[in-house]
């Protein structure tokens, strides 16, 4: 319906408009922004006839044709993953006031609440220790990755320690990462305070939508995410694993996050990129995916210790 | 309405490969209304306002309608993600605007542009000729014909219509079924032969 009437109006457009009609086809384009978009191709199609005098007769005119840009491949990767597949219902029993501890298997992803009210998501592979105190609520991320959602009391701060780093929140959302002694916090909502323990460097404010590295130099990066990349990070929280213009070495990676199976790709299509989104733990399909993908093809091997390894070589 | 530069631009660069963009998005995105991120990835090119700044703009309208999905699939989270069961086979490889394979795709383009043209009735296969291989006007064409200028423009109007049908349709008898495994897909090969690894 929009296609005819563009093409209706790209052929009036093709003999000229009288001052009426314009004011007609303002009108029309006003109402609903797809009909730009519509009319553009329509457009476009005619004028696509006009170059189709120039190739049959005369010369192109050879103006666009711009300098060769790199041959990089692009690569584009379809795919899909479910939500909330692999998170695990929510937990039965509150933690109790006082320590306790939550080890996520590989490929495990548990949404945990706690006892204020407070909600962890808890990423596979990884250590947490909770210690809530009446005056202090304390996190402690051995190893691993997780979010929270953080019941707001001033009097009670809440603060996730990450290695020698350390995120105060108050009713506020985030997710820290612990890379050794490095560190991401991505904050969701509100504001939370960063500092690293024992360093001159003052605590840093940062706020929803924003995005903090802390290196093991005590360095603390910000910048802002859009929601859709902080989206994407935290896809895991929903069992997904969201590829956005990736390299194939770092998807692996990400792959390897929830899986005791390794995956492995070889360095000589490792730099290619990929869109896609996946569930957590269909390793074989994105495998399968990705070689086809880059014309290889997918290698299995059992390990001598139990486990397999799965390498996304070229083909022969 | 649109600059001369920005139609001309989208009918060199973007239009001829449509419809390997629809086939790649049907691959790339299983489950997704293909009409509706064209639609919207036009829409979108239609508000540049610039564009010579875009030096490749066939993987510019690849990465407009990739954003597209992407956020299509943010904001309807669970149904669309519910829905996209199954990893589909991507091969995007637009080849770089320029290249001689690029330049290639786009002759073929054209020659199925033409084969659309003879396909349509005689009096607007005419029409079309005169007004695009000769480049005369559509008042001087009805002059000609001796018919009114109304025909001549609803000619036009019908013929561009079914020609820009056809560069869906063709898409769609490509690729009948959705895809669910990578495994059981032929590779994303263009009908013109050309073969991207």
């Amino acid at each position: 319906m929009i296609a005819e009437t563009a093409s209706r109006w790209a052929a009036a457009l093709d003999r000229g408009l009288d001052a009426s009609e314009q004011a007609e086809l303002a009108a029309w384009l006003q109402d609903d922004p797809r009909h730009r978009g519509a009319l553009l191709r329509a457009q476009a199609a005619l004028s696509l006839l006009d170059r189709g005098r120039a190739l049959s007769g005369i010369e192109q005119d050879g103006q666009d044709e711009a300098p060769l840009p790199s041959r990089r491949r692009w690569l584009r990767l379809g795919g899909a993953a479910v939500a909330a597949a692999l998170v695990a219902g929510v937990g039965i029993g509150l933690w109790p006031d006082r320590a306790a501890r939550i080890d996520t298997a590989l490929g495990e992803i548990r949404r945990m609440p706690l006892a204020d009210g407070s909600v962890a998501v808890v990423n596979s592979g990884t250590a947490l220790r909770v210690a809530f105190t009446p005056a202090r609520r304390n996190v402690e991320l051995a190893s691993g990755e997780a979010w929270f959602q953080v019941a707001h009391n001033p009097k009670r701060p809440f603060v996730v320690a990450s290695g020698p780093v350390r995120v105060q929140a108050v009713g506020t959302a985030f997710d820290v990462r612990r890379q050794g002694d490095a560190a991401r916090v991505v904050v969701t909502k509100g504001v939370v305070r960063i500092w690293t323990e024992g360093s001159d460097v003052a605590p840093i404010d940062v706020s929803a939508g924003h995005a903090a590295t802390i290196d093991a130099s005590e360095r603390i990066a910000v910048r802002t995410v859009s929601a859709q990349t902080s989206d994407q990070q935290l896809a895991w929280r929903d069992g997904r694993i969201v590829l956005d213009d990736m390299t194939l070495r770092d998807a692996v990676a990400e792959f390897n996050r929830y899986n005791s199976d390794r995956l492995e790709v070889a360095p000589a299509l490792a730099g290619r990129r990929v869109v896609g989104w996946f569930r957590t733990y269909d390793m074989e399909g994105f495998a399968n995916a990705s070689a086809a993908m880059v014309g290889g093809r997918v290698e299995r091997h059992t390990l001598s210790g139990g486990g397999e390894v799965t390498r996304i070589v070229p083909a022969k | 309405m649109h600059s001369d530069q920005l139609v001309a631009w989208v009918g060199r660069h973007i239009l001829p490969h449509e419809r390997r963009l629809r086939v790649w998005l049907r691959a790339a995105f299983p489950t997704v209304d293909v009409d509706d991120v064209v639609q919207e990835t036009y829409c979108r090119i239609s508000g540049l306002d610039r564009f010579d700044h875009i030096d490749d703009p066939l993987r510019y309208v690849f990465r407009t309608a990739r954003n597209v999905v992407l956020e299509q699939i943010r904001r309807e989270r669970v149904v669309s993600i519910e829905a996209a069961s199954g990893l589909a086979e991507l091969e995007l490889v637009p080849e770089p605007t320029g290249s001689p394979e690029e330049i290639v795709a786009g002759r073929h383009a054209l020659a199925r542009i033409e084969r659309l043209i003879d396909a349509l009735p005689d009096r607007a296969r005419t029409i079309f000729r005169l007004r695009k291989i000769e480049g005369i006007g559509q008042r001087d064409i009805a002059a000609r014909l001796r018919i009114s200028e109304t025909v001549v423009e609803n000619d036009v109007a019908r013929g561009l219509r079914r020609i820009l049908e056809q560069l869906t349709e063709e898409e769609k008898a490509e690729l009948p079924i959705r895809r669910r495994r990578p495994a059981a897909v032929p590779r994303a090969r263009g009908r013109d032969g050309e073969t991207r690894r």
